[in-house]
């Protein structure tokens, strides 16, 4: 059960979504069942985890080709205005002054967390959180050894630049 | 030394974010918690069964079965519709031929002895 509910808080942290957080988990573990069951156990997780990534990175591959679609046709419309993408993002509720002032440091980081971009934060989260090696972390991305050390430094420093102006 | 300073601060990073993260876990409401479980219930439900041992026993019997009607079948048609030693007597024996060619003249022959 924690691996469904930790699989859970890195949909949600990627898609700031609850429902397409849960569809993604659903999604995922009904694929795992149906595919892999017969695999040996110790398997399972790194499987369970490629699955819940590629998933991840379909939504935000759906997610940018609507956004581009949405510049097409708002430039198409004859509206002057340039597309912001920032007022277009996601909303996650939080205005920039009050991500400052949040006193939880779990809301915080998460916050944090979820301005990485996606491969860092894929990056991050397999071999911070889930304590994952860097080969079976690069097998789940399914990209080189080197380009996971890269995002999980990248994301690494990120967070350290922020905490520290934050805290 | 840097190195191994920025280092320490990274891995003190690292786990007060872990630990955030891990509180996150904990703090999934109600709600969320029951649609996991939902979804963990459904997705067993779709998990192929494995055979049991009676289905398999009865899959190797049929199995069995087919493979030894299929042998039988192949048998009887390999097997020639003539005995092949019969042919080769028919095939060696000239006069026989003859008598069947000249059967009409026999025939006649035989018909003629009657009427005279």
């Amino acid at each position: 059960m924690k691996t469904e509910r930790r699989a859970f808080r890195m949909a949600q942290l990627s898609t700031r979504n609850r429902e397409d957080a849960l569809d993604i988990v659903q999604d995922a573990m009904m694929q795992l069942a149906s595919k892999y069951a017969n695999k040996p156990a110790d398997h399972w997780a790194p499987l369970f985890y490629r699955i819940l990534n590629n998933r991840i990175m379909d939504f935000h591959r759906k997610n940018s080709t609507q956004s581009r679609w949405r510049v097409w046709f708002s430039k198409n419309v004859g509206d002057d205005e340039s597309y912001d993408p920032i007022q277009h993002a996601p909303s996650d509720d939080l205005s920039p002054g009050a991500v400052a002032d949040l006193e939880d440091s779990v809301e915080r980081i998460d916050h944090l967390v979820q301005q990485l971009s996606p491969r860092q934060r894929q990056a991050f989260l397999l071999r911070a959180w889930e304590g994952m090696e860097v080969a079976e972390t690069a097998k789940i991305m399914k990209c080189s050894q080197g380009s996971v050390k890269t995002h999980y430094s990248r994301a690494v420093h990120f967070l350290r630049e922020q905490l520290q102006e934050n805290l | 030394m840097n190195t191994d300073n920025h280092n320490g601060k990274d891995e003190k990073l690292v786990s007060q974010v872990c630990d955030a993260l891990d509180n996150s876990v904990n703090r999934i409401d109600a709600e969320t918690s029951q649609k996991i479980i939902a979804a963990r219930k459904s997705a067993l439900e779709r998990t192929p069964q494995r055979f049991s041992l009676p289905k398999l026993f009865a899959v190797a019997a049929t199995a069995l079965s087919i493979f030894i009607a299929v042998i039988i079948v192949k048998t009887q048609l390999n097997q020639p519709l003539v005995n092949e030693d019969t042919t080769m007597e028919m095939v060696a024996s000239q006069d026989t031929f003859e008598l069947y060619e000249e059967l009409e003249f026999y025939t006649w022959l035989v018909e003629e002895d009657v009427t005279s």
